[in-house]
């Protein structure tokens, strides 16, 4: 534990929690400013006991370092099985994601690098299909016209 | 999928945005991280975990909330129905103490008076 956390930096921001509780209830339905509080508080409460948990996971693979699977773990072991799909799906994105802004970035460095001339399109190369851009010439500028638009 | 239009427009520019930063209502990654720090026995924590853990209070809250309100008359939440709703689930049993059902002191006085 850090010495210099306070108190404020485990609570979690009344505006986030009151915003997603908000936005999760019909319009117009009211939360009451003690509920938000609750629920705050629960909420650091869950992410401690899940920290607990995960760190159990991670120990018990001789890991030291928490891993995303270790927080899949520990969501079950409290048996908040509800959660562990969303979450899973978010990570996906998540994961998805990162890939595609490290091509992109890989991309734009190589455009620097290279001529400016890498201008056309080549739809067969998509992000995701890519291979490592190790062809400096091959690389074309991101081209998400041939990704599949969802 | 904006994110991919995004980097098509402006690929020479700029990294496109995460989604949840540019809606401004997820839970802050350095406040889970400040917590998960917290406990005793800390270890590293990747940024895949950290993601995890963000996402999954989100929707903690979102459960919550959601559970309860549909214990609620239809148009509030107040903290009678989220304690309600924790001290009827089972599985929230780690919240049972933490969201405790509300008591008047009367009743208190009441059982206490009875048991001496």
């Amino acid at each position: 534990m850090s010495v210099d956390t306070k108190v404020e930096d485990l609570r979690l921001p009344l505006s986030v929690v009151g915003r997603l509780i908000k936005d999760t209830l019909p319009p117009g339905a009211v939360v009451s400013k003690e509920a938000r509080t609750a629920m705050a508080r629960a909420a650091a409460v869950f992410v401690l006991h899940a920290t607990n948990f995960a760190n159990e996971s991670a120990v018990a693979a001789k890991r030291k370092t928490v891993t995303a699977a270790d927080i899949l773990h520990a969501i079950r072991e409290l048996e908040c099985d509800q959660l562990e799909q969303p979450v899973e799906e978010a990570l996906s994105g998540w994961r998805q994601s990162k890939q595609q802004r490290a091509v992109a970035r890989k991309e734009n460095k190589e455009k620097k690098l290279s001529s400016p001339t890498a201008d056309e399109d080549m739809p067969e190369l998509t992000a995701e299909s890519a291979p490592p851009d190790d062809e400096l010439d091959a690389t074309p500028p991101s081209s998400p016209s041939a990704l599949p638009t969802d | 999928m904006e994110e991919l239009n995004q980097s098509a427009s402006s690929a020479q520019s700029n990294t496109p945005k995460k989604a949840d930063e540019s809606s401004g209502m997820s839970i802050p990654q350095t406040r889970i991280r400040a917590i998960m720090r917290s406990s005793p026995d800390s270890l590293q924590i990747s940024q895949e975990a950290l993601f995890a853990m963000s996402k999954a209070t989100e929707f903690f809250i979102i459960q919550v909330a959601k559970g309860a309100f549909d214990k609620s008359d239809g148009k509030s939440l107040d903290y009678a129905e989220l304690a309600s709703f924790v001290q009827s689930n089972e599985e929230m049993e780690f919240l049972h103490e933490i969201i405790p059902k509300k008591v008047k002191a009367s009743e208190v006085w009441h059982l206490l008076e009875r048991n001496t």
